[in-house]
């Protein structure tokens, strides 16, 4: 193997062990302590509100608990096809979008989204992706 | 080139229900070595009829400065021989991948939505690296032989 390869593998492995520590130290922890959530439900002008008091640790959890959604699981995760019964037409590019604290965005799914005390989350469904 | 963009869709397609297991990496890559800066064209296709297929979303735009910059990265290294090499460079692409995607929320939700994006990606950036480079060591030989049979001479 020539030096430059062996330099550039040893790069790579470093690189992929730097962003696993990095996503090991900063991902937020889950934990199973009694916490207060909310989470509303917005699909056009229907809007409705759920609050638990859970010990649920992600919200997927929570929302199977409150037997919110429906959805199927996938690769990337479990991906929510209805939210209260109310299904989204994927031919119409609809999608249901997880929101927090009155819109700002949610970056994970919902089985990797950790619940904290005090949380208020948004199930809005939204047209096009 | 319109066809190399049609069967890498195809291509992306058919191995989408794999979580950034992908093969357009390995076709821009090889193809930008081969036919240089035209393959900008097959790139255009490919990113076109992506946003047809699913629809024009904010990661969309990311698509316009990410799959060109593969087709220069494999014209910038056309020199480069082996499947080791290729499948590093692969890799390191597919490594990159998920934070060069999140530029576009810079000037959306800032550098906060930037990092949280970077950040809640790197399970999907690792697997797209090994994807990646499982991918080029496995199809670099054949592929390259056939695409040499149309390229230009080196």
């Amino acid at each position: 193997m020539k030096r430059r390869t062996l330099l550039a593998s040893i790069l790579l492995l470093a690189a992929c062990l730097l962003l696993f520590g990095v996503y090991h130290m900063f991902s937020p922890d889950t934990n199973n302590e009694l916490k207060h959530v909310t989470v509303s439900v917005v699909a056009d002008s229907y809007v409705n509100s759920h609050s638990a008091d859970t010990r649920a640790e992600t919200l997927y959890a929570l929302l199977e608990e409150l037997q919110l959604v429906e959805g199927e699981q996938s690769a990337y995760g479990f991906f929510i096809t209805a939210v209260e019964g109310i299904a989204a037409d994927e031919g119409l590019q609809q999608w249901w979008c997880i929101t927090r604290d009155g819109g700002q965005p949610v970056n994970t799914g919902a089985e990797s989204t950790p619940l904290r005390d005090g949380d208020v989350f948004e199930l809005t469904l939204t047209q096009g992706w | 080139m319109g066809l190399i963009g049609g069967l890498t869709t195809a291509a992306q397609l058919a191995m989408a229900p794999l979580p950034n297991i992908e093969p357009v990496s390995l076709i821009f890559l090889l193809c930008g070595a081969t036919f240089g800066l035209q393959t900008l064209f097959a790139a255009a296709v490919f990113v076109l009829l992506e946003g047809l297929v699913f629809g024009f979303g904010p990661w969309w735009f990311s698509y316009l400065y990410l799959w060109p910059l593969a087709v220069l990265l494999g014209a910038l290294f056309r020199r480069m021989e082996g499947a080791l090499p290729w499948a590093l460079l692969s890799g390191f692409y597919g490594l990159a991948f998920g934070t060069l995607s999140a530029l576009i929320f810079l000037p959306f939700g800032g550098v906060a939505l930037f990092f949280s994006t970077v950040l809640s990606g790197i399970p999907f950036d690792l697997l797209h690296c090994g994807g990646n480079f499982a991918i080029m060591l496995l199809c670099y030989r054949p592929l390259r032989r056939l695409l040499r049979r149309y390229g230009p001479p080196d």
